[in-house]
Formats: C-alpha cells, sequence, structure tokens
C-alpha cells in the first residue's frame, strides 16, 4: 500500500505539498491509518506531525481524526481498503502536517 | 538558536498536574476550599490518561453502599474491614496500612459522589451487588467534566509539565510545554499536586500515550522519594486481528462465566494454570497475577504464540459462543458504549474472526498499571514540602500487586490531596524569585536538542528504550537479564544526550515532546530494574526466575530510591504495621504463599453479574 500524506508547515512553507510512502502493508491486513502514521514517523520520516500525544488508540478519545481518501474518520480505528490512502487534515486550522486545532 | 523566552508566566495558589480523575478531584477538593487552582493536563481534562481506558466498573464497600447511601442492592455482607484486609494480602503486606486506611474509609464518599457527577451529566452509571457501578471510560470522563462544571476550576489544557520549580527545599511552580505552539509557560505556585499516572516502558501497549512518567521522573528529579517500582501489573491484550491490536477485551472474556477456555502456548500445549486461582477467574482481579504467573511465564521462556502471546482456545459450542456475544452485545449498551462494541473492538466482528479461525485467539500480556511511584503517607505528602502526590503516579497502597480499583485509588488520593495540599498553603511562606531563572534553564535544556547532530532520533530511542524493557524487565526476571538491562539503560541514557530532532519549528512538535517523554520514561525505568536486580525473591508482580519463592525473611520490605546529590541512593524500610500482622519471616513457594493467604479480593462482580443472574 502507499500513503500518501498532506504536509505543510505554516512557519516555513508557502504552500502545502504531499508526501508519498511506500508501506510494507497489504490491503486486507488490518492495518489502521494510525499505524501507517506510526510507520511512517518511525521508520520513514520522523518529522511529519500527527496527533500523536494523549491519544488513546482505541477509539475512547476521539482526538485523532483525520480525512482518509476524502471522508473524516479516526486514525485509530479506520481501515483503509484501498491500494493508495490519502490523508489530509480534518479541517483548514492547520498547525502543521495533519495536526489540526 | 531557538528564541529562549518563556513565553508566558501564570499565578496560583495550588497547581495539580494531570487531567484524569486524580487531578479532577484535587482540584475540586482544593477550590471548594477557597483556593485558586490551576489544572495543566498533557491532553484534555476528563479526556486523557488511563482514566479513561477503565475496563468497566469501580467499587465501594457494601456496608458503605447498604448503610450510609441507603442503596437497597447492595451487599452489606462485603464490609470495608474485608476490604481492608483483602488489600493488605493481595499487595503481599508491603502496603502501608495507614494508607490502605485511608483509601478504605474515605473512598465511599468520593466514589458517591462521581456516581452523582454521573448521574447529573445524564450517563448514570449501572448498579450491580456487592456495591460495584459498570460503565464506560468515556462516561467516567463526562462525570469527572460534570465534576468541574459544578466546581469550575482553571485548566491549561494540551500542555506538558516538563519541570518542577523550587524555592530551596519547597516546591514553587512547574514549567509547562505547550504540544500545539511549542510555547514555554512558568508557571508560579505554592504547592503541586502530581496527578500524572504511570509510566509503561513495554511494546506492547493498551493505555494511553500519555503514560510516560513524567510526574515520577519529575518528583525523583526534585527530590522526591520513589518506591517499590519493580511492580507492574499486566493485562491480556488483544494481538489478533491487528486493527484492534492493543484492546483489553480479553479481560472481558476471562471475567465472563459465560465463556470458558483454555490457554495454548507456541507449541499448541495447554497451559494449566493453578486449579483454584483458575476457578477464581471470574470472582477476582487476582486472575491478572495468574495469567502473568502462567501465560507470563510462557511468553518469557521463550514459548508464546507467533504473535509473542499465548493462543486461547475456546471451548464452548457455536451456539454458546454466539449467546456469550450476544450478552455482551447487550452490556455495551448499557454502558453507554456505542451499542455492538466494546470501545474499538466490534463485537460481531471479533465473533466472525473466532468463526474463522477455530475459536482460537492470540492474546498478549500488556502493562496496564504501575504500581510503584511517589512515594507517600495517609494524607498525599511526599517528602518535598508542597509536593503531594495522588493516584497512580504515587505509591503507598497496593504493596506489590493490585487487586482492588485503581480508579477508587485516583478518586481517594486525588481528593484528600486536594485539601492537604490546601492545609499546606495557609502557613506556607514560598518565594517565586528564582523561578524565572531555573525555568529559562530548563527551557534551554531542551531547545539546546535542536543544535544536536548525527545522533538517535526520538523513535529509535522509543523502540531501543521499549526492546530493552521487553527483554529485561518483563513478567519473569532473572539477574543476567537485569544487569544487561541495567547496563543498557545506561548507554542508551547516553545516547540521549545527543537526541537529533529532524522536525525543526515548534508547533506540535512531537520529537522533542516524545524526548522530554522518553527521558521520563528511561528514568522510571532504569529506578526499577535496580530495584528489581536488589529483591531476590518472587513477590508480587516481580517475578524472578532465580528467584523462585517468596522470602518473608529478608524481602518484606520496600525499596526506596532517593537522588542525592546526583545519585541515585537506594534505601529500604519494612511497610507501616497498623493492625495486621506480617507473615511468618520465612521462605515459601510463591503459589503456596497466595493460596495459604486466600488472596483475591472478590471485586469482578460487576463485570458478570447480569451473565451469572440470567444462568
Amino acid at each position: 500500500m502507499n500513503i500518501k500524506i498532506y504536509r505543510f508547515d505554516p512557519q516555513v512553507d508557502k504552500e502545502p505539498h504531499y508526501d508519498t510512502f511506500s508501506l510494507p502493508f497489504k490491503v486486507g491486513e488490518g492495518y489502521t491509518v494510525l499505524d501507517m502514521l506510526n510507520y511512517v514517523y518511525h521508520n520513514l520520516d520522523t518529522s511529519l506531525s500527527y496527533f500523536s500525544h494523549s491519544l488513546c488508540n482505541q477509539r475512547i478519545c476521539a482526538r485523532c481524526a483525520v480525512k482518509v481518501n476524502g471522508s473524516v474518520r479516526l486514525a485509530c480505528h479506520h481501515v483503509p481498503e484501498e491500494e493508495e490512502v490519502v490523508v489530509e487534515p480534518k479541517n483548514n486550522k492547520v498547525v502543521k502536517d495533519l495536526v489540526t486545532l | 538558536m531557538k528564541d529562549c523566552t518563556i513565553g508566558k508566566v501564570l499565578n496560583t495558589d495550588i497547581l495539580v498536574i494531570g487531567g484524569g480523575g486524580a487531578g479532577v478531584t484535587a482540584a475540586i477538593a482544593a477550590k471548594r476550599l477557597g483556593k485558586d487552582v490551576l489544572i495543566l493536563s498533557k491532553g484534555q481534562v476528563g479526556n486523557s490518561g488511563n482514566t479513561i481506558m477503565v475496563g468497566g466498573s469501580f467499587a465501594m464497600d457494601g456496608e458503605s453502599a447498604y448503610y450510609k447511601y441507603g442503596i437497597k442492592e447492595a451487599d452489606p455482607n462485603y464490609s470495608k474491614e474485608m476490604v481492608y484486609e483483602s488489600i493488605i494480602t493481595d499487595g503481599f503486606f508491603l502496603g502501608d496500612q495507614p494508607a490502605i486506611r485511608q483509601f478504605v474509609e474515605e473512598s465511599p464518599e468520593i466514589v458517591y459522589e462521581v456516581t452523582q457527577w454521573a448521574e447529573r451529566a445524564g450517563c448514570a452509571f449501572n448498579f450491580c451487588s456487592p456495591a460495584t457501578w459498570r460503565f464506560s471510560g468515556s462516561m467516567m470522563g463526562r462525570a469527572l467534566r460534570q465534576g468541574l462544571k459544578e466546581t469550575p476550576v482553571d485548566k491549561l489544557e494540551d500542555c506538558v509539565a516538563v519541570e518542577l520549580l523550587k524555592d530551596g527545599d519547597k516546591i514553587s511552580g512547574a514549567v509547562a510545554y505547550n504540544v500545539y505552539n511549542g510555547e514555554f509557560i512558568q508557571i508560579n505556585a505554592k504547592a503541586v499536586v502530581m496527578a500524572t499516572g504511570g509510566y509503561q516502558p513495554f511494546s506492547l501497549k493498551n493505555t494511553n500515550t500519555d503514560m510516560t512518567g513524567d510526574g515520577v521522573a519529575m518528583a525523583y528529579r526534585a527530590g522526591a522519594s520513589l518506591s517499590d517500582m519493580e511492580f507492574m501489573l499486566f493485562l491480556l491484550t488483544v494481538l489478533e486481528p491487528q486493527n484492534v491490536k492493543g484492546s483489553i477485551f480479553p479481560m472481558k472474556v476471562v471475567l465472563n462465566p459465560l465463556f470458558t477456555y483454555r490457554a495454548l502456548d507456541g507449541d499448541g500445549n495447554e497451559i494449566k494454570p493453578n486449579e483454584y486461582l483458575k476457578s477464581i477467574e471470574t470472582k477476582s482481579e487476582l486472575c491478572k497475577l495468574m495469567h502473568i504467573i502462567y501465560y507470563g511465564r510462557a511468553i518469557s521462556e521463550g514459548k508464546g504464540s507467533p504473535l509473542g502471546g499465548v493462543t486461547f482456545e475456546f471451548l464452548n459450542t457455536e451456539e454458546e459462543l454466539d449467546h456469550a456475544f450476544d450478552y455482551l452485545i447487550k452490556a455495551s449498551k448499557e454502558v453507554f458504549m456505542t451499542p455492538g462494541y466494546y470501545n474499538s473492538v466490534d463485537l460481531t466482528k471479533m465473533r466472525q474472526f473466532l468463526r474463522e479461525h477455530d475459536n482460537k485467539l492470540q492474546v498478549g500480556l500488556g502493562n496496564e498499571y504501575t504500581v510503584g511511584g511517589i512515594l507517600i503517607d495517609d494524607k498525599m505528602n511526599t517528602n518535598v514540602p508542597g509536593l503531594f502526590a495522588a493516584g497512580e503516579c504515587s505509591n503507598g497502597v497496593f504493596g506489590a500487586n493490585r487487586v482492588a480499583d485503581a480508579l477508587v485509588e485516583m478518586l481517594v488520593q486525588g481528593n484528600r490531596a486536594g485539601i492537604t495540599a490546601s492545609e499546606y498553603i495557609e502557613n506556607a511562606s514560598v518565594n517565586y524569585e528564582h523561578n524565572a531563572e531555573q525555568a529559562q534553564k530548563v527551557m534551554a535544556g531542551i531547545l539546546s536538542r535542536f543544535e544536536n547532530e548525527g545522533g538517535i532520533t526520538a523513535a529509535e530511542a522509543e523502540e531501543e528504550l521499549e526492546r530493552i524493557s521487553d527483554a529485561g524487565l518483563g513478567f519473569y526476571r532473572s539477574e543476567e537479564g537485569l544487569d544487561k538491562a541495567i547496563k543498557e539503560y545506561d548507554e542508551l541514557a547516553k545516547k540521549m544526550e545527543n537526541i537529533t530532532i529532524k522536525n525543526k519549528t515548534m508547533d506540535y512538535n512531537y520529537e522533542i515532546l516524545q524526548s522530554i517523554q522518553l527521558k521520563n520514561r528511561l528514568t522510571c525505568s532504569q529506578i526499577a530494574a535496580v530495584m528489581a536486580k536488589w529483591r531476590k525473591e518472587s513477590r508480587g508482580l516481580h517475578m524472578r526466575f532465580d528467584y523462585p519463592q517468596i522470602d518473608n525473611e529478608n524481602f518484606l520490605i520496600k525499596s526506596i530510591a532517593t537522588l542525592k546529590d546526583g545519585k541515585m541512593e537506594i534505601t529500604h524500610r519494612k511497610p507501616i504495621v497498623v493492625d495486621v500482622e506480617l507473615p511468618k519471616p520465612e521462605k515459601k513457594d510463591f503459589v503456596d504463599f497466595i493460596l495459604e493467604q486466600d488472596m483475591g479480593l472478590q471485586n469482578t462482580a460487576g463485570h458478570n453479574k447480569s451473565a451469572t443472574e440470567e444462568h
């Protein structure tokens, strides 16, 4: 699977852009969007910002919402079924990358 | 070089650090006494920490519920004395009896009050005999937020406390870091209540990412003594299917008499627990210890299942399993979960998964709760003037093993800590003169990490910490493994001096936050490993391959770590005894001792009572 992630750091970037990463996951293996973001952060790009503090990972706190292929989903719960997963901030109040106010 | 200016300075009487149950009850208690209070929380108050991860219930003693609160369904035979004595024995006698007495005497009032908050928040908890209420983590969060609605307290959310500030020996505030905008905040306060929860150093997670021991490590650096850090509680945790990995759903299964199962190791051999301990699995949360003793042993010996746990094979018929899942689905509605779900677990899909996998499920043991922490007395005092601690970040009540409710611990200690801190500030004269200089130094220390080059990343350091902890500090320990862990932790600490940050701006910089948290997790882990090495016996949640017996002759004593001139100093003392005698000074077989002491507070009725009633 590939993950295409919205990147924007308002302190340095003029325009947002997207980074695409190849993941060692296959459709049907049950990886959540959060598993994918964690994989990117730990293995491919530690500068990625997504909601990661105070995160329950069990669909309780509901703070990890992002837009996945156009729909707002909880990253910890949503399992994408598509080969390419586009992840964007859930609203336009972007703090950095996928983190919003 | 980054701008090293403190973003803002706040003043308060009492700073409460932590937005879970201990923090909220402490803040409300102090506010009711007319104090100026600020709650600082790494996440959202009432929606963060281990508090919202609650598995399903809390309780008071049945006497109080029946006589004091007039609840007719309560069972008065579940007496206060019984709970008191159970906490002592279930803790393998290492708990301080005055702190246990405080827990038992003061908890009914605050537990009842929280049930009233829940009712007024429109999510009334579900009562079952003996004196248990069932609810979900979100409901507990809603109840706490209702309490704050009725007694409003100033909040600073999504800000992490980084370091305590001191005026000589006394606490004079703290420095915080705003996770969203990277601003540093200096908070001047006459007293601090630490309510930050525990820490989890292992790779398998079943709780909130908040749990990084910030308060415990920060208190230690400020001179507070930590005790009994080697005792860590593990809980059955889903390993498959992948999308719900980390759920504590298997606990719902083992506590419920509708399910019958046996556990298999990696070779498919049945793991056979002691029959009596297996038989009380549905009656007492002592079963968590049973799972660690038997299932944990198989995993520690390298005989785990392919995913590193054990395999549960359900022995029910298909009809029985359907019925048991129907029951869980019905219960999910009663406790205000999304109908059909247990938190992340879609129960219908889980039933389907079992059907497709010969009714087998691989489960691991994830670290749920930290027993050790900041040493407190029965008033929540620490050894540092102006510093108080409550809930999971503290130590004193549960000794070597916790069976009674951590939720009750957080509420009863939080409430008391708020009162004690309020009394303390009546006569405290605290000078904030040196706070700015200290805060500046703390901030500069963190920002200097941006100058580091070519070192370990925070992500790598985290993986390294978890790898070392999994190998050396897990369920069963040994001299050799602990020596290795201690050495590797020290090496990691050195590497982390040059921790390198790729994310260069301050807005939501998880690498910086992670570097702060990792230092704290590492400090807690290092102290736990040193205490575990010293404890040459098996007691409670500390089990040794090389010392399998419990040794009441030499080790019925607490370990206490204090930072003296930059070095860890370890001392030991006996637990404080009031009215329950300690066992004979002799060595005994670990399991025989559990049976002989008749351990196991029977506190799981809330999970399965209606299941039993229906059958």
